[in-house]
């Protein structure tokens, strides 16, 4: 037996061992702490300073660095400025998004390193804001991160695109007035008004994306689609893949398939073919790419995306247009329907509309109109 | 930074060693005398209180602390009107009652125990600390040396290099054989 266990033998036998409770032990360290704080504090040093340089001290020792009071304070002082640091640039990074602040917060941290790689935006052309909190972002950016509640809005000559997490592209129109509420978290986009494009690739089995409108819900698995809502109508078309479409007032579902189109309006459905246009829209969107690791993508390659959206919305233009119409037959068998339009200012147009949202692209057999939504009164389909 | 570096002035620096090395252990003790921990945590702070006052004039800050904890004791009964048989009952040397007959030994073991302690050479007093916390408080290797702001392997040699000095000084003592006193 070693001399310190004979030694401690012969203090129990004697009596001269007088144990202390585990728990009043444990509480004489708390009670150590704040003695040597209420002690230097007559010193007149402030009582908070001096309780984390006790702190501090009990810390650097308890990791093996021999600390006294001033050492204690020097690291609390330390702490304090990095936390400060940390602070401050967490909020740059949130509120402003400066990319560079953010990537150094992650790289140093660790810290929300899922939660920034969630949604950004690719591009942001004419009358496009973000809303967050009911209050304008200032100077929107490619790469500005979105945060879940984020409201996008776009005017008539605006356009934006973004990603979300699961290879998920979304475009709010041009010349629509669209605005969606996007929630990260739940996979979701909630479209007020105006027209969405989107292209979602990479969803687990299980999960679901969706895009809701005032009266309808539209759930997908991977698939390219559009939803425009306009006058409590929410038209959804579909280029691959099926969406599963929900009537909100009845509560009913439809499957809306490859190269078909549902409006949902009052209490029902009403299937159709997709209109040409809404297809070559989707075709060209379907060619943007996601961007993988879009924090490290160069400006040269955010430039070369820029181009070829500003190219692919050219084309897209050019593509109504390519549409050879001589009859109101070629637009019927083209279109698979004829439509009226009558404006307020009472003039009447016969043909298709071939895009909604802010503006409507009306292709007639004198070519395509451009009307704003607020000057038509109605549309009526002809039989 | 002005703070840290006032902080770092030599009476705060030295008051903050002795108090690492002192304060659980007369804590300790004074708990296991007045067996009430808020009354512990007061008489203690009166007492480190006054050593802070003191202790430019104080030699050996052991024997003051555990002098001065005697007074102040006292007077902090006195002031919650105790009677005065009741305060003197705390500090009857616990070495000198007759319990199961094994007084002499007691106070044999109790002189030798202090003697080592007084003498056992470190400025800062951790070793009588480190031994009293761990065989007299019963406290773990790992709870001193936390208390004390030590780490495990010293404060696991300095207990044992002073224990082997006690052993050695009872030989000393004429107890030739430590199974005697077991």
């Amino acid at each position: 037996m070693r001399e310190s266990g004979r030694l401690e033998k012969i203090l129990i036998k004697y009596k001269l061992a007088l144990p202390i409770p585990y728990f009043t032990r444990r509480k004489i360290l708390k009670s150590k702490r704040k003695t040597l704080v209420q002690i230097i504090k007559i010193e007149k040093y402030d009582s908070a300073f001096v309780s984390a340089a006790v702190y501090f001290s009990e810390l650097l020792n308890r990791l093996g660095f021999r600390a006294g009071l001033a050492g204690g304070a020097r690291a609390f002082a330390a702490a304090a400025a990095f936390s400060i640091i940390i602070i401050i640039s967490s909020y740059l990074a949130v509120v402003y998004n400066y990319n560079r602040v953010s990537q150094f917060i992650v790289a140093l941290t660790g810290i929300g390193v899922q939660e920034y790689q969630k949604g950004f935006v690719l591009l942001a052309k004419g009358d496009a804001k973000i809303l967050r909190d009911n209050k304008e972002l200032p100077a929107i950016k490619e790469k500005y991160r979105l945060i879940t509640n984020d409201e996008i809005v776009t005017g008539a000559d605006g356009t934006m695109v973004f990603q979300m997490e699961k290879k998920t592209l979304v475009r709010i129109m041009p010349e629509s007035s669209g605005t969606a509420e996007i929630d990260l978290k739940a996979k979701s986009i909630y479209l007020r008004n105006g027209t969405v494009l989107c292209n979602v690739q990479d969803l687990e089995r299980d999960e679901k994306f969706s895009v809701s409108t005032p009266n309808a819900v539209v759930f997908v698995t991977g698939t390219q689609f559009s939803v425009t809502y306009e006058s409590e109508r929410t038209r959804v078309a579909v280029l691959k893949g099926s969406v599963q479409a929900e009537n909100l007032k009845s509560g009913e579902t439809t499957l809306v398939d490859e190269g078909k189109a549902a409006v949902i309006f009052g209490y029902g459905f009403e299937m159709k073919d997709s209109e040409a246009a809404e297809k070559i829209i989707l075709q060209r969107f379907g060619r943007v790419e996601y961007m993988e690791h879009i924090m490290n993508t160069s400006e040269r390659e955010m430039e070369k995306f820029r181009e070829a959206v500003i190219v692919m919305d050219g084309e897209s233009e050019g593509a109504e247009e390519d549409i050879k119409i001589d009859t109101l037959d070629d637009i019927k068998r083209k279109y698979g329907r004829l439509e009226e339009i009558q404006l307020y200012n009472g003039k009447r147009y016969t043909g298709a509309i071939i895009s909604r949202g802010g503006i409507y692209s009306f292709i007639t057999v004198d070519g395509i109109k451009k009307i704003p939504a607020k000057d038509v009164k109605y549309v009526r389909i002809i039989k | 930074m002005k703070l840290s570096g006032s902080l770092a002035d030599p009476k705060v620096e030295n008051f903050n060693r002795l108090y690492n090395s002192y304060y659980s252990l007369v804590f300790s003790i004074v708990f296991s005398k007045v067996n009430n921990y808020h009354d512990a945590e007061d008489i203690c702070q009166e007492v480190f209180l006054r050593f802070y006052g003191k202790m430019q004039e104080i030699e050996n800050p052991r024997k003051w602390i555990l002098g001065c904890l005697r007074i102040v004791v006292i007077d902090f009964y006195k002031q919650k009107n105790r009677n005065d048989e009741d305060i003197d009952s705390l500090f009857n040397d616990i070495s000198m009652g007759y319990i199961n007959g094994f007084k002499e030994a007691r106070v044999i073991i109790s002189q030798i125990i202090e003697e080592v302690c007084d003498e056992s050479g470190e400025e800062d007093g951790s070793d009588a600390s480190i031994f009293n916390l761990i065989a007299v408080y019963r406290y773990s290797i790992v709870e001193a040396a936390r208390h004390l702001k030590l780490n495990y392997k010293q404060t696991r040699y300095r207990y044992n290099r002073i224990c082997e000095k006690i052993m050695s000084r009872l030989r000393e003592k004429g107890i030739k054989e430590l199974g005697d006193l077991l």
